[in-house]
Parts: C-alpha cells; sequence; structure tokens
C-alpha cells in the first residue's frame, strides 16, 4: 500500500497534529453546514408558521367584518397585526375577490380556495392568502354525512417581508461561523497539547537514542510519563544499562584477553627469538653449504678446465693417430664429467630454490638459431638432419629469462640428437596465442628410440633414467630432464612428453612471454625470390618457413620437370636457386644429366645443401660442383647463420679457393705491452694479439708497465685506463716524459667508459687509439696495425655481441671464476671496511664487464664503485649483494 | 339462539368494517334480525350495541351486516331488519324484500321521502315498513322552552330547505302554546348574519329547528352568537346544541333509541300479525340543560327531574 506521500517526511507531532485536526476540521465543517442550514430552515419555517398563524388568526376573525362588511372591523383586526415589522401589508378581499381593505388586488384566480393557506413569492418577501369561510358548529348528535364545503366569505392576503428573515439568517451564518471558529480554536490547542504531550516523550526517547547510538551509554530517558510511552521510555533506559553493562564487561574482557595476550606475545617473542636464532644458524648452515658447493664446484671445475684447456692444446701438437685418439678420449670424458658437475650444480640451485629468474629483452629465434648452431656439430657427427620450422607470426622481441630458455631448449636437442641414431631432430617454434602475453609452443621432435609409457612416468624424476641401460650407452646424469622441467615450471611454462618407442619422441615446451613492442625490423631478404627444390618434404618445409622468415619470396619445387618448369617459365627470375640434395640423390645426380640443363637455365648463385661437407663434395663429386659453377655449398644440417651467409654470397666455400683461413700472422715480430690490472682481462688481450702473430708482455699497473717499458723496449702499449697504483693516464703521461726514444712509443688505451675528464687528461698525450671495453678483436688488431704498420684508423665503436672466449682458448668457466673471485674480494673488503680494496676490485670488475660487454655488471660495478667513494655503506651493501646476483647467475649460464 | 361470543361483542363495539368482513366471510345462518347499520361512526355502534345487549336477554339472534355489503338473499333469510340510518334504508328499500323494515335514526322527512313508492306504501300499510324518527315532534321542544322560559310571547324560528315544508305546521304548534310564532326562512345564499340578526332582535325566544346538515351547521354558530348577545334564549334539538351554548335541548340518545327500537323487536315478535306499528316519534327522549347559559340569560331553571317528568306526564301534543 502506498503511503500518504506528505505524511512520509512529518514528524510524530505534525502527524498528531494532523491525527487530530482533519477529522476535527471536518467535523466542524459538517456541524457548521448542518447546524445552520437547520436554523435557516427553522428561521424560515418560523416565519411561515407564524404568518401562517397570523392568517389562520385573521381569517377565523375576519367573518363578522366580511359577513357585516364592516371595513372599519377589518382594518382594525390588522392593526396590531401591522405593527409586527415583518409584516408589510393586510389585505382583505370579499367573496368576488373586490379589496375590502389593504392594497393588493390579486387575480383571483390565482389565490387558494380551499380550506387553507397558500402563498406566493413576491420580489422582497412572500404573499400568503387563505380564503375566510364561514364558520359553523356542529350540532347533530347523529351526523350521518361530511357536510358541503362551507361557505366562502372571501380572502384574506398577508404580506411579509423578508428583511427581517434575511437579518436573522445572517445572525445565524455569523454566530454558526463564529462558534465553529471558536471549536476549531480549541481544537487546534487540543491537538497541539496532546500532540506536545505524545511528541515530547517520543522526542526524549529519540534523542536518548541518538546518544547511546553515538556511543554515550551513560544517556537516559527522564521517564515523565505514564502509558505505552512510559514503558517504553522505562524499557529503553532498562534496554541502555543492559547494553553499558555488557560493554563494560565487555571491555573488561578485553582488558583481560589483552593481558593474556601479551603475555603470549611475549612467550611468542622469546619463541620467535629463539627461531630467529635458529633460522640464523639454518641460514649459516645453508649458506656454508652454498658456498661449500659454489667452492667444491669451482674446484672440480677449475682443474677440469685446466684439463680440458690442455687437451684442446695438446690436440693442437704434433701427435701420431694414437695420441691424437688419447687426447680426444680425455677431451670427450673431461666434457662429460664437466657436464655433469654443472648439471648437480643447477640441480641443487633448483632444489633450493637459488635460482632467480631474469627479465630482459631477447629474440627467440636468435636465440634458437645460437642453440642449433652450437649443437651442429654433433648432429652432423651422427649423420642427423636438424630442422628449425620458425613461425613467421612470431614476434620479433620477447621478455623472459634467454639463458634458461636457452638452457632448456638445449637440453631438449641435445636429449634428441643423443637418443637418434638415424633421421632428423626437427625443432617447431609456434605462437600459439598472441597479444601482449604470447604463448609460444616449441616443439623438439625426433625419429630416436621413443620411451615406452611406463618409462615415461620416471621420466622427470631425479637420477632416474628411463633405462638403466641408457646410462650405459649414452651416458648423462638422469638430471638434465629434472632440470629442464624444473627450470620450465620456474618460467610458468609446461613440458609435455609424447613418445612411441621405435617411432620418436615430441616434447612440447609451452612458455607464456611477454611481448616487446618494437619497430619490426627489416626482413633481412625482403623480397628475395628463392627457387627451392627439395624432394622431401619436411626438409623443403623447414628451408622454406625459414627463408620466408627472413621475407623471402620462395617457390618450393619438388620434381626436375618442376624445377625446370619453374626456371623456364619464371620471369623475372628467380635471384637464388637452393638445390637440396639427399645422398642417394646425389650419388644419382652422377648419372644424370640435372644439373648441367639446371645452371644453363640459371644463371645466378647456386647454393647446394647436401649432407656431406664442401671437402667431401670438391674431393667425391667433382663433376656435380663443375657442373654448378659457380656454387656454395653448404653441409646439412645448415645453421642459419650459414645459410645467411649462402644467401648474400660471403663466406661461403668456393670450389677451387683455398679454404678460409681466419688466424693470420699479420702483426708477426710486434712486441706489445699490456698495461692491464685485471688478469682475465690480461688473458683475453694477449691471446687475440698472439693469435695475429704479436709477442706479449703483461704489467698488472702502470708502475710496473714504465718500469719494464724502461727494461724491455716494446713497439706498442696497451694502457689500460683505470690501474691501481698508477692509473693508466699517469703512466702514460710518465712514457711521454721518458728521456729516451721509449717517449714516443704508440700508446693505444683502453677505458671500460668514455667519461669527459679521461678524454681531456688523454687529449695532449698523443694516443693512437682510444678502444673502449669490451674488446672488439677486429678493432684492436686494425688499431694495432694502424698504430705501428701506419694503416688508417678505423672509427673504434662498441661492439654489443659477446666475445667469443673460446676463440682465445679462454673458457666462460674461467671469466665466471675471475667474476667470483672479485666479487669474494670485494666481499671481504666490504667485511673489512677497506674501501681501497673495494674500489680497487670494482675496478676490476668494471674493467671486465665492459670488456665483455656485460653491460648490467658494468653499471652495477659503477654505481658499487661510487656508492664508495661516498661512503655510503647502506648503497654499497645493497650494490655488492646485487653485483653477487650477477656474478652468480653469470656463472650459472657459464656452466649451462 | 346463539349468544354472541365475547371476541365479536367487543369487535362490534370497536369497528364495523371489520365486523364486516368477517360476517361476509362466515357462513350465513339464518337469524330472527338482521341489524343493517349505515356507517360505524359513534352512535351507530353505541345504539347497536344496546340493541344487541337488550335482545340478547330475549334470546334473539342478531346478524349485524352494514349496508354497502347487503343482499337480497341476506335479506330473505332473516324475519325483521332493522336499518339504521337513512342510508341503510335507502339500500334496503332498493332491494324490494318482503322481510319487514324497522327504520331507526332515520329523520320523518326521509323516511316520507323515501318511502313514497306505492310498493313501500303499501308495505307500510301492512306494517312491513315502519320507521322510529329520529328528531323530537316540534310541542315536545316548545313544551320544553315554556317549561324554562315562561314569560315568553314571541317564538321564532329559523327555517331551512327541509323545513319550510313544515312552516305552516310549526306556525300551528307555537300558536297552540298561545306565543307569536316568528318564522323566517333562508336559502344558503342568504348572508345568515343578516336574517338571523332580525330573526334574534324579533324574538324572545329561538327554536332550533333541524333541517340539512350543512344548513345546521352554518347557521347554528350565528343562532347561538346573536340570542346570547340578544339574552334570547335557544332551545336547540340535539344533546351538542346544549354543548354548543343552547340553554335546553330535548333529544333521543342512543340508548334510548336503542331501546325504544327493542321494544318494538319484541312487540313485533311478540304479536300474532308478525306487523309493525306505524311510524312515529320516539317515547323515550332525554334533556340536557345549559345552567351557564342559563345563567348568562338571566334565567333560572327549574331542575332536570321535574322538566323530565312535566314532559313525560305530557307527552302528547
Amino acid at each position: 500500500m502506498t503511503r500518504f506521500r506528505p505524511l512520509r517526511n512529518a514528524n510524530i507531532h505534525q502527524r498528531v497534529m494532523l491525527l487530530a485536526l482533519i477529522p476535527t476540521l471536518l467535523i466542524t465543517i459538517i456541524l457548521f453546514v448542518f447546524t445552520t442550514r437547520e436554523r435557516l430552515n427553522d428561521a424560515r419555517e418560523d416565519l411561515h408558521h407564524e404568518s401562517m398563524q397570523l392568517l389562520d388568526y385573521l381569517a377565523v376573525s375576519a367573518e363578522y367584518g366580511l359577513l357585516s362588511g364592516n371595513r372599519e372591523t377589518l382594518e382594525q383586526l390588522g392593526q396590531p397585526i401591522l405593527s409586527n415589522p415583518a409584516v408589510s401589508a393586510i389585505s382583505f378581499l370579499d367573496a368576488e375577490g373586490r379589496p375590502l381593505v389593504g392594497p393588493h388586488q390579486p387575480d383571483v384566480a390565482t389565490l387558494s380556495t380551499v380550506n387553507g393557506s397558500d402563498r406566493q413569492v413576491m420580489r422582497n418577501g412572500w404573499l400568503y392568502h387563505r380564503p375566510i369561510l364561514l364558520s359553523s358548529v356542529g350540532v347533530d348528535d347523529f351526523r350521518e354525512r361530511e357536510g358541503k364545503k362551507p361557505l366562502q366569505l372571501g380572502w384574506v392576503l398577508l404580506e411579509i417581508n423578508n428583511s427581517q428573515l434575511r437579518q436573522r439568517e445572517n445572525d445565524i451564518l455569523c454566530a454558526g461561523a463564529l462558534s465553529s471558529l471558536a471549536g476549531l480554536l480549541l481544537a487546534i490547542w487540543l491537538a497541539l497539547v496532546i500532540g506536545r504531550s505524545i511528541a515530547r516523550p517520543v522526542q526524549r526517547i529519540s534523542q536518548t537514542i541518538d546518544l547511546l547510538q553515538h556511543d554515550q551509554l551513560d544517556a537516559r530517558v527522564t521517564v515523565k510519563d505514564g502509558g505505552e510511552l512510559g514503558e517504553l521510555q522505562r524499557g529503553i533506559n532498562l534496554l541502555a544499562a543492559q547494553v553499558q553493562r555488557n560493554r563494560d564487561h565487555l571491555q573488561s574482557e578485553v582488558v583481560k584477553s589483552t593481558r593474556d595476550l601479551q603475555v603470549t606475545l611475549d612467550a611468542l617473542e622469546v619463541q620467535n627469538r629463539r627461531l630467529e636464532q635458529a633460522r640464523q644458524r639454518a641460514e649459516k648452515a645453508n649458506h656454508t653449504k652454498d658456498e661449500f658447493l659454489a667452492r667444491m664446484s669451482h674446484e672440480l671445475r677449475t682443474p677440469l678446465t685446466s684439463v680440458l684447456g690442455f687437451v684442446g692444446l695438446l690436440g693442437k701438437t704434433a701427435l701420431d693417430s694414437q695420441q691424437q685418439e688419447y687426447a680426444q678420449v680425455i677431451q670427450r670424458t673431461s666434457t662429460l664429467l664437466l657436464s655433469l658437475i654443472d648439471d648437480l650444480l643447477d640441480f641443487s640451485k633448483l632444489e633450493s630454490d637459488a635460482i632467480r629468474l631474469e627479465n630482459i629483452e631477447f629474440n627467440l629465434i636468435d636465440c634458437i638459431e645460437e642453440l642449433l648452431e652450437m649443437h651442429l656439430p654433433s648432429a652432423r657427427q651422427k649423420g642427423i638432419n636438424l630442422y628449425f620450422i620458425p613461425d613467421p607470426a612470431l614476434p620479433e622481441q620477447v621478455a623472459g629469462d634467454p639463458t634458461r630458455v636457452f638452457q632448456v631448449l638445449s637440453n631438449l636437442v641435445a636429449n634428441a640428437i643423443k637418443f637418434t641414431q638415424d633421421g632428423e631432430v626437427i625443432l617447431t617454434l609456434k605462437a600459439v596465442e598472441l597479444g601482449p602475453k604470447s604463448r609460444i609452443q616449441i616443439e623438439v621432435r625426433d625419429t630416436g628410440i621413443g620411451i615406452s609409457k611406463e618409462q615415461q612416468e620416471h621420466l622427470f624424476q631425479p637420477f632416474v633414467q628411463a633405462d638403466t641401460s641408457i646410462t650405459r650407452r649414452f651416458g648423462g646424469s638422469g638430471l638434465g630432464l629434472v632440470i629442464t622441467r624444473r627450470l620450465t615450471e620456474l618460467m610458468g611454462g609446461s613440458l609435455a612428453l609424447c613418445s612411441t618407442p621405435g617411432v620418436g619422441t615430441s616434447v612440447t615446451l609451452t612458455l607464456s612471454l611477454d611481448v616487446v613492442a618494437c619497430a619490426p625490423a627489416a626482413k633481412i631478404f625482403a623480397g628475395l625470390s628463392v627457387l627451392l627444390y627439395d624432394r622431401r618434404n619436411l626438409t623443403q618445409q623447414a628451408l622454406k618457413q625459414r627463408l620466408e622468415y627472413w621475407g623471402c619470396r620462395v617457390t618450393a619445387v619438388r620434381t626436375r620437370r618442376e624445377l625446370m618448369q619453374a626456371l623456364e617459365q619464371t620471369a623475372p627470375p628467380f635471384q637464388r636457386l637452393i638445390l637440396s640434395f639427399s645422398g642417394r640423390e646425389l650419388k644419382a645426380l652422377q648419372r644424370s644429366p640435372l644439373l648441367g640443363p639446371a645452371r644453363e637455365r640459371f644463371a645466378g648463385e647456386i647454393i647446394l645443401l647436401t649432407g656431406r661437407s664442401s671437402q667431401d663434395m670438391l674431393t667425391q663429386f667433382t663433376p656435380v660442383i663443375e657442373q654448378l659453377q659457380p656454387v656454395t655449398i653448404l653441409r646439412k644440417p645448415s645453421s642459419g647463420n650459414e645459410l645467411v651467409k649462402a644467401l648474400k654470397g660471403e663466406a661461403v666455400l668456393h670450389p677451387g679457393a683455398a679454404p678460409a683461413r681466419i688466424e693470420t700472422q699479420e702483426l708477426a715480430g710486434l712486441n706489445v705491452l699490456i698495461a692491464e690490472d685485471n688478469r682475465f682481462n690480461q688473458l683475453l688481450i694477449s691471446r687475440m694479439l698472439e693469435l695475429y702473430g704479436a709477442t706479449t708482455r703483461i704489467a698488472a699497473d702502470g708502475a710496473e708497465a714504465l718500469a719494464m717499458l724502461q727494461e724491455h723496449p716494446v713497439d706498442l702499449v696497451l694502457m689500460d685506463i683505470h690501474m691501481p697504483v698508477m692509473n693508466g693516464i699517469e703512466a702514460s703521461r710518465a712514457i711521454r716524459n721518458l728521456p729516451g726514444p721509449e717517449a714516443r712509443i704508440p700508446i693505444i688505451s683502453l677505458t671500460a667508459s668514455i667519461a669527459t675528464p679521461d678524454l681531456q687528461a688523454l687529449e695532449p698525450l698523443n694516443i693512437c687509439a682510444r678502444l673502449t671495453k669490451p674488446i672488439d678483436e677486429q678493432q684492436l688488431i686494425q688499431a694495432v696495425r694502424q698504430a705501428c704498420l701506419d694503416e688508417p684508423i678505423v672509427a673504434a665503436h662498441p661492439v654489443s655481441s659477446n666475445q667469443r672466449l673460446a676463440r682465445y682458448g679462454i673458457s666462460d668457466t674461467r671469466l665466471s671464476s675471475e667474476l667470483q673471485q672479485q666479487v669474494c674480494a670485494l666481499q671481504t673488503a666490504f667485511a673489512q671496511q677497506d674501501s681501497v680494496q673495494m674500489r680497487d676490485h670494482s675496478h676490476q670488475l668494471m674493467g671486465l664487464a665492459g670488456l665483455l660487454g656485460m653491460n648490467e655488471l658494468d653499471r652495477s660495478a659503477q654505481a658499487f664503485n661510487l656508492a664508495v667513494k661516498q661512503s655510503d655503506d647502506q648503497a654499497i651493501a645493497l650494490h655488492l649483494r646485487q653485483l653477487q646476483r650477477l656474478v652468480a647467475e653469470s656463472g650459472e649460464s657459464a656452466g649451462g | 339462539m346463539v349468544k354472541l361470543p365475547q371476541p365479536l361483542r367487543w369487535v362490534l363495539q370497536r369497528g364495523w368494517a371489520f365486523m364486516a368482513c368477517l360476517i361476509l366471510v362466515a357462513p350465513v345462518h339464518a337469524g330472527d334480525l338482521l341489524l343493517v347499520p349505515s356507517q360505524s361512526s359513534q352512535p351507530y355502534l353505541q345504539v347497536v350495541d344496546h340493541l344487541v345487549r337488550v335482545l340478547e336477554k330475549s334470546r334473539v339472534s342478531i346478524d349485524i351486516i352494514p349496508a354497502g355489503a347487503i343482499d337480497q338473499q341476506q335479506l330473505a333469510q332473516h324475519q325483521l331488519v332493522i336499518s339504521l340510518g337513512t342510508r341503510a334504508l335507502e339500500t334496503l328499500l332498493q332491494l324490494n324484500s318482503n322481510t319487514p323494515v324497522l327504520a331507526i335514526m332515520v329523520p320523518k322527512d326521509s323516511f316520507l321521502s323515501l318511502s313514497t313508492a306505492p310498493a313501500h306504501q303499501a308495505a307500510r300499510d301492512a306494517g312491513r315498513l315502519s320507521a322510529l324518527y329520529l328528531e323530537q315532534p316540534y310541542w315536545r321542544q316548545l313544551r320544553l322552552a315554556g317549561l324554562i322560559a315562561p314569560g315568553i310571547e314571541r317564538v321564532g324560528a329559523l327555517l331551512g330547505p327541509i323545513s319550510r315544508t313544515h312552516q305552516d305546521e310549526l306556525h300551528a304548534v307555537i300558536r297552540q302554546f298561545g306565543w307569536q310564532p316568528q318564522l323566517t326562512a333562508m336559502d344558503n345564499q342568504d348572508n345568515p348574519l343578516a336574517v338571523i340578526r332580525s330573526l334574534v332582535g324579533s324574538s324572545d325566544l329561538l327554536l332550533a329547528v333541524p333541517d340539512q346538515a350543512d344548513f345546521n351547521r352554518n347557521t347554528a354558530r350565528w343562532l347561538l352568537m346573536l340570542s346570547l348577545r340578544e339574552q334570547v334564549p335557544l332551545i336547540g334539538f340535539s344533546r351538542r346544541y346544549v354543548e354548543a351554548g343552547a340553554v335546553a335541548s330535548v333529544f333521543s340518545s342512543p340508548v334510548s333509541i336503542a331501546a325504544e327500537a327493542a321494544q318494538w323487536v319484541l312487540n313485533w315478535q311478540q304479536s300474532s300479525d308478525h306487523r309493525l306499528p306505524a311510524a312515529g316519534y320516539p317515547q323515550r327522549f332525554e334533556i340536557s340543560l345549559n345552567a351557564e347559559v342559563a345563567s348568562r340569560l338571566n334565567l333560572t331553571l327549574p331542575p332536570l327531574e321535574q322538566i323530565s317528568q312535566a314532559l313525560q306526564e305530557g307527552n302528547t301534543p
């Protein structure tokens, strides 16, 4: 039911007022109307009745006058009545209607003839009239019938004016209105009084409740009223008292509980302190364990790397075949041992959640290409095809941990190659979901021995291999897949394995990687038209998609006829022709006339892909090669890099030309002094120079360099700027200030950063070249040649790609151990608060990082150095931790 | 003869109309006497009541049928019919029955005028139709006048449309009493005031003569008023006349009418030839005096018993 709208917001006082006033007002109005009307009616009736009475009286009294025709009698009769102000005039008419007395002369026909009064309405009143009848007296005892109508003697007319009636009506209306008004006022006063008597207690209750709501629980209603309101007030007071009691009780309970809690907290604090101590002990123990592990791994790896290094060196010496074989065995077993140690190290880190993932931008394709390139030798060695099918829809740059992705995939590919005796390993890259976070699927499928269902169940358990015979046949720690899986899970990805024994295995890695928005790099071979001949579906598809990924327009043919047709009919002609042959085809080709006609129809660069090395091809398939001249020979499986180079027409093995030799002896005879404080850098630079035939000497600081220079004359000085004892600038200045011809020795400066003050300081010292770290081999060699052989200098520019330390016989492990040593020294210095040592080692770290293009490490080392200079202990601690982390990660990547 | 039950008597005393309905629906009994009243007004009821009461004692069976509901068969079933009032008589006469009819409460002139037909005349002659007149004879009124106002000389009377036919008779009777008659005839259209004023002025005593009811009513007031004003005694003809202001009246009351009629019935029953006596004035009468008016007229009235006795003694013209 809808409530009366205006009442909704009315307070109780107003409601009571309305409740009292509305009925009262209605009753007053009704009563006023009713009584006034009744009284007005009564007044009229009274007048009428009075007039009738007068008329009756006159009619009876006038009988004699009319009978006797005595007008005087009639006039006298009317005289006293005329004194009544309501009576205006009296007239008497005779039986014929002729006026005897009075002013009226009405039409007789309109007058009443029956024995009764009647009236006519006049302008200001009424005209009453009645016939005057002869009065009779009943004298018969036995009246049988009613007599005839009595004899009419005439009429009497009485004119009544309504002025008095009007006056009386006005009086009645006034009196009625006044009494109603008085009644209404009384009702309003009563409503006010009653309303207040109801509203006041309710307001008191309301105010008290308001106070109670505002937590003033001692508020009480003053009980002044009886009845229900009084009951309500008392009830509210009781309720408030109850609530107050409850609150007080609760408060006391809370105080008690708080006290109890405090006691418990104190106990807990004591326990926590104990726990903290226990935790610290545990952490210390863990730390000790980690340190032990790191130390042990280092201790294990260091001799092993040296074994490997020396075996490598041994391999380059003149050995007979038996010795060569022994050296290879040592190398293989050492490599296996190293990988086992790395696996164990990784596994222990994974187990203790010590691995932290990086989130940096990288190119997934490049990463995979690098990985494939790494595994190509082993694949080629086993005669297995290694295919890569990229997805053109894949985003170019993604964010994630490239080292770990590399590690996982490398593991999978290595496994695939390991367990495949014949056939191929296919790596398919597919973007499942594209968006800001893309889901990417990488499938590594092989045609290997496969794994049975039962074996699959134990596959991801540590130290368990599918078959104990596997260890015997294939080696390995049994940790590879476990590490792979753990790393995948750590990256939020998943690993799915599907295998059929005897048919092959497919492992699918699914990763969600953030897509990094970047301008799409121009496809390196955009629009290059390539004709691809390959009879095998899979290889054709892999090659085609790879080429298309680089932007080539590929036309793939499968038969010789199609090849000829494509060569003849296509215009404009293809820019490149790729011929991919299997071993059997290659043999068949010797007898078939395919290549000659193909060469006749195609004038451009032909790329020949076969399972043989170029050397084999040149020696065993000379006719084939001759038919195709000029041709670029690539061995299957080929790396992306090789293919790119072949498509570009560079770095390929052209038949007839001597195999390219990278190393030359162009710096032979040069004696170079390397002033570098970091031992690792000393080694690296010296190896680079030695590769080109130069002889090197090493000084650990500027002072030592100065001394050595004066003892043994050299052709060139490579001067690191930041060195302890005497820095590069001071040393250079000292050299220039030498009295002898040594003062004119060419100096090449090495800096991690091109700081303006350093440049300004170097300006007057006649420095031949300023090389920035990381050192680029080509730049270094060119700068040395320019300085000593007077060749023009190519502007030095930083190179961001990682140096390949292996080229200089320096292992990643060595770098990592060097970094580790520096960080340990920093730690020791920090513990001893030795700022000089800290600056020294941070400086060395900066040098190493700069030399090797480890930008993050470089930045961090710089920040540490700055913090040491500013003596900001907090920042020092922070950056030290950062350095430890970065070095540890670089160590992991080196291990992986 | 069946004795009337008490409830019936109660009804008889109270309403004719109701009674009539009862009788109409009741089976008709052959009875001795049939009462046919003209109307159910009080005097008629009184007369019927007295008649029934008196005749009950004589074991006469009585039926009562109002004049409006009577028919010939009902008449034929009774030995004697008494009509009460002029209308009842007129109805009975129109039915032309052989049943003997005694008319009571009927004025002499009305009876005579209704029974002028030869058959009725024959019936009167055969004693099957008779009447007991309502009014008193003039001589009885004049004797009363003499008793009340002994010293009068001129006796005036106002004659109406009916009574003027008796002008000579009245004239003669007044003369017999040795007084000078002052008789004035008046029409309904005449100014009564003027007529009566002259009559009163020329009379020592006024005699009210019964006439038509309207005439009686219209003239009575002025007769009474002017007689009082002029100190002329007025002798009325009914109890109501005395009550209205006449000094004395001689008249038949319902009781005396009923008693006399009952006597007639009994006589008729007991007679061998079942003949009704000839129509005539009532023998029984009452006298009513107005002492107040008499004192105003300075008259000394003899005691009522004395007057009554004197009238009874000379109950003949």
